[in-house]
């Protein structure tokens, strides 16, 4: 079951063709990624879900039928440019959003106070955006972001900006929030950043999708079939012609999976008494892959 | 509409919290009393005399010097050299010369006061009217005619009574206060909370939680909870303002002036206290009032948001805010040719005209000059331009609050108004 479906989405601003027949779908309860370099057309595919514009052309879905103004409120937004208010208190910030997400005030305030014990904001409770560090105000906006429990979370660019601490425990919200049954919309243009959160993904580029599946089917679709071998001992014959590079954890080879499976491959290298660190398959990450589609279709 | 409720109740409670809102609120009507009150005060607490010697050459006042309350005046004790030095040295002393002259078809040829200052203008005004009476006087001995026998063939002053065709009389005077304090308030308010607008839009804009906020609500909504709170904001102000004003006068002035506040040549007509407690008499005035208040201040609000939601910072916004704000500054220059012609041509048709109306037809109004017919016409025409600009403004708000890291021209919001 499908949470969203985009269905051939074309959007112009002026002259410029932002998305040109775009279509993917995001399963329910699934983390998705919106993957694709800067101004390939991601921001303005998360606000046509978002509502806030609308496409020329194309339909949006929701739970399998067009999209209703009212399902907004089943949307939390992170936006990539995010901001507070700065003369008015992060909590009443955080209660007022919720509200205008359709939450009552008790509801939003009661809420509120567990997020904020959760990520142990409580004496920031009346304070402003000034006296916040800049890893407080994202937590803040994070909480704003998911106060209502939505069933979509659309984070745009969520890491940019956290530092190392505060992006595991924004992962562990995340991996949350899967857990209660949300489905997750990561967009990003940092592709290696969300490829081990993401169940599946979308690729745009130039505004239009080069790339969908699962995040495994579309790594073992681009694998090269190659395998990496470290190792340290004298260079056997079978292995000249590869190329060989002397590492400081020893010697590193690369070796074609179409020849000998891997286990042949080890036998091979046990046979002429190599000690072996390491093997492992050659899978690509995502900005290869990317970096591989976009030279083809360039070609 | 819960979501415009939210809106205006974050608008007007963040607003009413602040201390710059109280400060307004209590320093809005000091000021306007502190308006009409200081010229009496001063008026009141000038209390150090000044010396005028006079050298009366034309033997002028033959017995005694016009010397009065806070200015003395006495025959020039020195002369020559001795008179000079004094002069140059007590900058408060001056001398008065009297010479023939002042008989003359020019009195002010016979009359030179030299001082290191000039001559205020009440000593000056005191003395003309003294010596002009003291020279007719004279003149009138010389004839064989009494000041007593003049004096009962003048007419005395008198003034027009202004009474309408059902009989009751009206003041022009208090008129002229209302129709001044009526369309300068009118004025002040658009522009001070209208300008409101554009920094709420521009600062939701630069902060960037703009984005949140249209994905939880339409941008209408997001504009009139906006245009709506920061009304509500100026209207308890307004009527802060009204009930402090109201205590001032009718309270503390009366009993802080005793009776300098009542007929006081140093208080202007049109603040005088009299016209200004007058207000309270004319509750329709305040219902015409704060309809236009109301529903201009939503005109001129929909037209700063727009300006607001295209610029990235408020400076920004300065050269775009020029066609907006150019409308309103004439409007309360109209308002004062209105004040002195109400039923004049630019007097109707700037009532007429929405952008001016609200601050023209406060002048017109305070001068009963506004027939019925042309009330409810203006009226109408107010309430369909707030839907007007409202539309309009909108549409550029729509597009101008996604709209980052480009200067906007007036011609691009033209076209994101007007295109399909």
């Amino acid at each position: 079951m499908n949470l969203i479906e985009l269905r051939n989405i074309h959007k112009s601003f002026e002259a410029h063709k932002a998305l040109n027949g775009v279509s993917f779908s995001i399963p329910k309860g699934s983390i998705f990624g919106l993957l694709g370099p800067n101004g390939a057309g991601k921001t303005t595919s998360i606000r046509i879900i978002n509502q806030i514009i609308a496409p020329d052309e194309g339909e949006v879905l929701f739970e399998g039928r067009p999209i209703r103004r009212e399902d907004i409120q089943k949307v939390g937004y992170l936006p990539e440019e995010r901001g507070l208010y700065k003369k008015m208190n992060i909590a009443d910030q955080v209660i007022y959003l919720g509200q205008l997400k359709g939450l009552s005030k008790s509801e939003a305030t009661l809420r509120c106070k567990q997020w904020f014990e959760r990520f142990d904001l409580q004496k920031w409770w009346n304070k402003h955006v000034a006296d916040l560090s800049k890893g407080m105000q994202q937590k803040v906006q994070f909480i704003a972001t998911i106060l209502h429990e939505p069933d979509l979370v659309i984070l745009d660019e969520p890491f940019s900006g956290f530092d190392p601490v505060n992006a595991e425990i924004l992962k562990e919200e995340i991996l949350n929030l899967k857990q209660r049954g949300a489905t997750i919309l990561f967009s990003s243009h940092r592709m290696e950043s969300v490829e081990t959160l993401c169940d599946s993904l979308v690729m745009i580029h130039q505004s239009k999708v080069v790339l969908s599946g699962t995040t495994r089917e579309i790594r073992q679709a681009h694998k090269s079939s190659e395998i990496e071998l470290l190792f340290e001992g004298n260079i056997p014959d079978w292995m000249q012609g590869f190329s060989i590079v002397q590492t400081e954890d020893g010697q590193k080879v690369v070796l074609p999976m179409a020849e000998h499976s891997v286990n042949e491959w080890l036998q091979k290298a046990l046979q002429s008494q190599l000690t072996i660190h390491s093997c492992r398959e050659l899978i690509p990450g995502l900005n290869e892959i990317f970096i591989q589609i976009v030279q083809n279709s360039a070609l | 509409m819960r979501a415009i409720y939210l809106i205006l109740s974050r608008e007007l409670f963040v607003r009413v919290k602040t201390k710059q809102f109280w400060i307004l609120s209590i320093l809005g009507p000091v000021l306007m009393s502190a308006f009409i009150a200081v010229p009496i005060i001063i008026t009141k607490m000038d209390d150090s005399t000044q010396t005028i010697w006079v050298q009366d050459d034309a033997q002028l006042w033959k017995q005694k010097l016009p010397s009065k309350e806070k200015l003395l005046l006495i025959p020039a004790p020195l002369k020559g050299q001795a008179l000079i030095d004094s002069l140059a040295q007590d900058e408060n002393l001056g001398l008065l010369t009297v010479t023939a002259e002042v008989f003359g078809k020019d009195p002010g040829k016979g009359l030179k006061f030299t001082s290191q200052s000039p001559m205020s203008i009440k000593v000056q005004d005191y003395l003309t009217e003294n010596i002009s009476k003291t020279v007719e006087d004279k003149k009138l001995e010389e004839n064989g005619v009494s000041r007593a026998k003049l004096d009962s063939m003048k007419t005395p002053e008198f003034s027009i009574q202004s009474v309408k065709p059902e009989g009751s009389s009206q003041s022009s005077e208090k008129a002229f206060g209302l129709a001044s304090i009526g369309s300068m308030l009118m004025y002040f308010f658009i522009l001070i909370y209208g300008m409101q607008v554009l920094r709420g839009v521009s600062e939701e804009k630069s902060n960037r939680i703009m984005e949140v906020l249209i994905s939880s609500v339409q941008p209408f909504q997001l504009m009139m909870g906006k245009i709506l709170g920061i009304a509500a904001t100026a209207l308890l102000q307004f009527l802060i303002w009204i009930g402090l004003t109201m205590i001032v006068i009718t309270l503390v002035l009366p009993a802080f002036l005793g009776d300098a506040a009542t007929g006081s040549a140093a208080a202007p007509d049109a603040m005088s206290p009299d016209a200004l407690s007058a207000m309270a008499d004319v509750p329709g005035f305040l219902l015409v009032f704060f309809f236009y208040f109301i529903f201009g201040f939503l005109i001129y609000a929909a037209l700063f948001a727009a300006i607001g939601s295209a610029v990235d910072q408020e400076q920004d916004a300065q050269q775009l805010t020029f066609p907006v704000t150019i409308p309103i500054i004439i409007a309360f220059v109209l308002a004062q040719t209105a004040v002195a012609q109400p039923h004049s041509a630019t007097a109707f048709w700037s009532s007429m005209i929405p952008l001016t109306a609200p601050v023209v037809m406060m002048a017109r109004f305070a001068y009963d000059a506004v027939a019925p017919w042309e009330l409810a016409l203006s009226m109408v025409t107010m309430v369909l331009s707030f839907v007007f600009f409202t539309y309009i403004s909108a549409r550029i708000y729509r597009i101008g609050v996604l709209m980052y890291g480009k200067k906007v021209t007036l011609k691009e919001i033209a076209r994101w108004a007007f295109k399909k």
